[in-house]
């Protein structure tokens, strides 16, 4: 079992995830914004692809919506893939655009039986379009959205039954949300089916003040919590095959030795969790 | 349609004007088609191989000795000299490093370090025969089928050239000083357009590799040196020793290219001025009518 540790992809750094490549397995690219739209970027990424196992992490087709995904979004992912042939492909379970408005941030959707069946279709058509399923990622939410029929868990649980789509579990959303709505996030992790997680992201995050009382914000911009690397002990010791695991930092880079850190970290602690799944089995 | 070596000079130069651009154009168009596709499993990550590719042992060397004092095994001394701040030559060098550090056991002017010629060789040995079997850089088999383009087009042009020069002496016309230097200033410009740097993949690869890091010179000024890592190395590789964190103002100083001086420009100057200037200076106005 060949666990991959890696980090999202940022040009600032480019250079210092290059030279250090021997310590990163994986690296992850938001498309959006460069290599979407440009051929000569989708070149030098294709370039990079070679270089490391690249993972290819969109935001912007909102999948998680009743209306369909447009087609042209989907054949812009649909060129991407087929140019850099990554390692995999993965989108949110959110929704960033209704009636005309891009909302400029992944919102969480409803949580319905409609949204169910809705977001598998957007995952139908998506693979039909790209060729393969995309990973299905949670958000991290500071408002329950309104007008949900059923808890989080289920709405992901019933997704993946109904959908051929996996799952790319970010455990600092769900430490968030565990955090926001009062529920016990290991609980929660050990009811998801392991064999349908494929992937895994870490983050940081920051308490923010709301109208509802103090929430937990994932930034991006912040190291990792302890608690979502204990999260990530339990997931190594849950599913039984190979992870990759991509750190999420947006920006406030810190020092890149602590960023290799904290990926020194989530190996200890995937580790761990992989010796407790050898002693148990 | 008249026989061209029948026309009048100035109708003539016009002629040889177009057909020098003919044949430019043709070796610009098939320079490219003996080179194979690149045979690159993976961008370079080499920061030598990188500044090689970019610019030449030249360039080998600076950005060797920016990576070398950013790995504090090289100290400036004095502002303008590198020392080696090693007692032995640390393992795990790749060869230019360890020669540059033998070089500087003494303090030594950058300036004569990126003059040394035998280090340029060495550095040459090391990077060009790689970026060569990777297609980056034209092997031998590609200087050959460049060398073979340029001696067609100079054939053509030569030719040409001299037929009319034949021609007009047959009728007493010695008047060609005009049409002898275009057709140096031409074979000139086909030697210079056939013989690009890199190959194609060569160029692609340096231009991903701009595109990867480009936001990387945004971040510079936040890269502290000693960056504990090839960072610096990479920045440097890529956009050159100018695009290192600022700071670091007397690495560049030291490592600055030279300055092209009056008396290189002149030579230069004088050098085209004097293949021209004798074709104006005989007051031809023409070639052979």
């Amino acid at each position: 079992m060949a666990d991959r540790v890696g980090l999202t992809w940022h040009p600032q750094l480019a250079a210092a995830i290059l030279a250090a490549r021997e310590r990163i397995d994986i690296v992850e690219v938001i498309p959006e914004g460069t290599f979407l739209e440009s051929r000569k970027s989708q070149r030098a990424l294709r370039t990079l692809a070679r270089a490391m196992p690249v993972s290819i992490h969109g935001v912007s087709l909102g999948l998680a919506s009743t209306t369909p995904v447009e087609q042209w979004r989907l054949d812009q992912f649909a060129r991407l893939v087929d140019s850099v042939q990554p390692a995999s492909w993965s989108e949110h379970l959110a929704f960033v655009r209704a009636g005309g408005v891009e909302l400029g941030h992944l919102a969480a959707p409803p949580r319905t039986a409609s949204t169910i069946d809705a977001t598998a279709a957007n995952l139908e058509r998506a693979a039909r379009t790209v060729g393969t399923y995309p990973m299905v990622e949670n958000v991290a939410t500071i408002i329950d959205p309104p007008g949900c029929r059923i808890d989080e868990q289920t709405w992901i649980c019933e997704l993946l039954s109904t959908s051929r789509a996996d799952l790319l579990l970010d455990l600092h959303n769900l430490y968030a949300n565990a955090r926001n709505f009062g529920f016990d996030a290991a609980e929660v992790l050990k009811r998801i089916p392991s064999e349908r997680i494929k992937s895994i992201h870490l983050a940081g995050g920051a308490p923010v003040h709301t109208p509802a009382g103090e929430r937990w914000l994932d930034d991006h911009l912040h190291d990792v919590p302890d608690p979502v690397y204990r999260l990530l002990e339990l997931v190594g010791q849950l599913v039984p095959h190979a992870l990759d695991v991509v750190l999420e930092r947006d920006g406030a880079f810190p020092p890149f030795t602590q960023i290799l850190m904290q990926l020194d970290r989530a190996r200890a602690a995937l580790t761990k969790g992989r010796a407790r799944q050898r002693l148990a089995s | 349609m008249p026989n061209p070596f029948y026309l009048r000079g100035p109708e003539f130069l016009v002629f040889y004007v177009c057909l020098g651009l003919l044949v430019i154009l043709s070796v610009m168009l098939w320079r490219r088609r003996p080179e194979r596709p690149a045979r690159v499993p993976a961008p370079l990550t080499d920061y030598l191989k990188i500044a090689y590719l970019r610019g030449g042992a030249d360039e080998a060397l600076r950005v060797a000795i920016l990576a070398l004092v950013d790995r504090e095994l090289l100290a400036v001394v004095n502002d303008d000299r590198i020392q080696t701040s090693t007692p032995t030559v640390p393992a795990g060098l790749q060869r230019t490093e360890q020669r540059l550090l033998e070089a500087c056991r003494k303090p030594t002017k950058a300036r004569d370090v990126l003059d040394d010629e035998s280090l340029k060789a060495t550095a040459t040995t090391e990077c060009e025969a790689h970026l060569a079997r990777a297609g980056l850089l034209p092997d031998e088999r590609l200087k050959t089928a460049r060398k073979g383009l340029v001696l067609t087009a100079w054939l053509v042009l030569g030719s040409v050239a001299l037929a009319k020069i034949l021609v007009a002496l047959s009728v007493g016309r010695t008047n060609i000083g005009f049409l002898v230097a275009a057709c140096f200033v031409f074979s000139y410009i086909v030697y210079t357009v056939a013989h690009p740097a890199r190959t194609a993949a060569g160029e692609a690869m340096l231009g991903d590799l701009r595109m990867l890091f480009d936001a990387l010179r945004d971040r510079a000024m936040s890269i502290r040196m000693p960056s504990g890592g090839n960072e610096v190395a990479l920045l440097a590789a890529v956009f050159g020793v100018g695009a290192v964190p600022a700071g670091h103002a007397y690495v560049k100083t030291i490592l600055r290219k030279p300055q092209r001086d009056s008396s290189s420009g002149a030579s230069c100057g004088s050098a085209c001025g004097s293949s021209c200037g004798g074709g104006c200076g005989g007051g031809c106005g023409g070639c052979g009518s």
